[in-house]
């Protein structure tokens, strides 16, 4: 009798594991992954970027099924942990049927390390990105010296 | 001598008080209630009833002609999005609305004009990059014809005729210059192409406040499809995925809602009070011997004049005229402003013979843009508004609120779903924009079809049923005629 309630219990757990792929809570920035066609990052468009809002949105293109979670280095460990939302959960998502992915994460100031992974089963794809963060008062102080540049020095 | 001067003069003050009293008679509705009356009938014609109709009243659907759908306001890093059911859109769109009237009344203003490209329509817009944006787009629900637009916002004639076919988008950037005060994008609904104006606007204040007071920072970036790239299928990191639904490059993409009430809906010809009296004077149907019959399923028919008026139990209302030549005619002028303001007129007169002390809230939704091949034939639209959604009718084939064809000046149809909304009393969060999108796009289609979503916003939706009516997402398909929506829950 024991043995087929231990065998459904396995069998359950086994799809589980093969169904809800939790992210892991760290990876590793240089681990890009055992698959190469799982995800596009669409937003950003290029893998070094800089913006002047804190709250950025990130926009990617996969397929239905596949979970996506977005992680920021630690400098401490050296690891990508998973960020986390205004309420402390897990930036990550199942992709659905339109293979639309978009999530708004909140940057740091100057260059935030960040890192899409996308997995599916045993399958995983790893995208790296950098997004400087800048300052909108430093950046209307190099427009202002910039103006007053071409005024006295007349433009290019 | 003198006393023949006054017996004169008592007479002629006579006669002309009689006459006075006789057409006050004549003309009097209460004379001939059914609808005989030769005179009123004189009267009701579309010549004299600008006579004695002179003052115009409040019209809610024409006032709603007038307003945005939603106008989006970007400060550098900052964007509030404001759709025209929120608290604060009045203030916004009333500084917009003076901007367009000063601005579209004077070729005087516009110190200098041309066509732009695509880009830099998206860069006045975009402030996710290192753009000094600041400005105001403003969406119109429907494309107008210039004219019709101008009309809508209170101004005669705009110069803007000349230069684009169909107007629904515009873009106003104020700016820092001795001369120019704002640059002012329009789009040509018709072809897509990009107008820009160097204005001259003496109230620049306003828009720099539009700027800068009422936007605000928020955990919602609201940004545009262009932004994200979800609007085509280049750019990004990475590759081997194919993209399968695309947005539209203006579909503001929201990462979050807030509540939306949930409501109810009462059919107003069920609840009581309705005279069917009311609504044949409206169709210029006689009161005292209509042809009347009633049919097993309850609904009503009336026969007079060439056509038939149904009256069904489940709140439709549905007037046929066999012959073109035997509609009703509500205008001598063809042209599409006048065949609208008179259906739309009619339609107010049908509500309130039905609900005479409830407000007619609802929204034209068919576009407004005249065509040679029109000749003065036309179809319009309307849709309910409730708490700043739209609410989408989907009964027995039944896919809006009025629909009226008019022809030569001459109502030849009319169906109209008459229901009153009110709040349930609760709120719901509506599920994210994205998970709507897998929802709708799971089932638009099984197999692996590439969409393009034209529009995406919540509405309620009516199926004719009297239970809680929650936000449901609806989609507009870019090559399908069909709304597609989901429940918002």
């Amino acid at each position: 009798m024991k043995k087929p309630v231990s065998f459904v219990l396995i069998l359950i757990i086994a799809l589980f594991a093969v169904n809800c792929y939790a992210a892991p809570s760290s990876v590793n920035g240089s681990d890009a992954g055992n698959i190469a066609n799982i995800v596009i990052v669409k937003k950003p468009e290029t893998a070094i970027s800089s913006t002047t809002k804190q709250i950025y949105t990130v926009s990617a293109v996969s397929v239905p099924g596949v979970e996506i979670a977005i992680y920021k280095y630690n400098p401490s460990t050296g690891l990508f942990d998973i960020l986390t939302d205004s309420s402390g959960n897990a930036v990550v998502a199942t992709v659905g049927a339109s293979g639309l992915f978009v999530r708004d994460i909140e940057l740091s100031e100057n260059t935030n390390y960040l890192l899409i992974r996308a997995q599916y089963g045993s399958l995983y794809q790893a995208i790296r990105f950098d997004i400087t963060l800048l300052n909108q008062g430093l950046l209307d102080s190099i427009k202002g010296f910039s103006a007053n540049f071409k005024s006295v020095f007349g433009a290019w | 001598m003198k006393f023949r001067k006054t017996k004169s003069l008592i007479l002629t003050l006579l006669i002309v008080c009689s006459l006075v009293l006789s057409v006050r008679v004549w003309f009097d509705e209460k004379l001939w209630p059914g609808g005989y009356n030769f005179f009123i009938m004189f009267k009701n014609t579309p010549v004299f009833s600008k006579i004695f109709n002179s003052e115009p009243s409040y019209s809610m659907p024409k006032e709603n002609l007038s307003r945005p759908q939603k106008i989006v306001i970007t400060n550098k890093d900052k964007r509030t999005v404001f759709y025209n059911s929120d608290s604060s859109f009045d203030s916004v769109n009333e500084i917009v609305k003076n901007f367009f009237t000063q601005t579209l009344n004077s070729k005087d203003n516009v110190l200098n004009s041309s066509t732009v490209a695509e880009d830099e329509w998206y860069d006045v817009l975009r402030n996710d990059e290192l753009l000094d944006t600041r400005s105001i787009y403003v969406d119109y629900s429907l494309a107008y014809s210039p004219e019709l637009f101008a009309h809508f916002i209170g101004i005669q004639n705009s110069w803007l005729e000349g230069d684009v076919a169909a107007v629904k988008e515009f873009i106003i950037a104020p700016v820092n210059s001795d001369n120019v005060n704002a640059l002012f994008y329009v789009k040509d609904f018709s072809n897509n192409s990009i107008m820009k104006y160097y204005i001259s606007y003496s109230d620049k204040g306003a828009l720099d406040t539009a700027v800068s007071r009422y936007v605000k920072k928020t955990d919602d970036s609201n940004s545009f499809a262009f932004e994200l790239n979800l609007d085509n299928r280049s750019g990004g990191i990475g590759s081997g995925v194919v993209q399968k639904v695309f947005l539209d490059s203006m579909v503001t993409v929201s990462t979050s809602t807030g509540d939306k009430p949930v409501i109810e809906s009462e059919n107003p010809l069920k609840s009581g009070g309705f005279s069917p009296n009311a609504m044949l004077n409206v169709f210029e149907y006689p009161n005292v011997s209509p042809r009347h019959y009633t049919d097993v399923d309850g609904t009503e028919y009336f026969v007079e004049n060439y056509s038939v008026l149904k009256i069904f139990p489940n709140g439709v209302i549905e007037y046929t005229a066999d012959k073109d030549s035997m509609g009703i005619e509500i205008s001598d002028d063809l042209s599409l402003y006048e065949s609208l303001n008179r259906a739309i007129e009619f339609s107010e007169n049908v509500w309130n013979a039905v609900v005479p002390d409830e407000p007619f809230n609802v929204l034209v939704t068919s576009d407004l843009t005249e065509s040679r091949q029109n000749d003065g034939e036309y179809t319009f639209y309307l849709d309910y508004y409730c708490y700043g959604s739209p609410v989408t009718v989907d009964v027995d084939g039944i896919n809006h609120a009025v629909e009226i064809k008019v022809k030569s000046g001459k109502i030849i149809s009319y169906r109209h779903f008459i229901r009153k909304y009110f709040s349930a009393g609760y709120s719901v969060n509506p599920i994210p924009m994205i998970d709507a999108l897998d929802e709708i796009y799971s089932s638009f289609s099984s197999s692996e079809d590439e969409i393009e979503i034209k529009d995406l916003y919540l509405s309620y939706i009516d199926d004719g049923s009297f239970g809680d009516k929650t936000p449901a997402w609806s989609a507009e398909i870019r090559g399908s005629e069909k709304l597609f929506y989901i429940k918002g829950e």
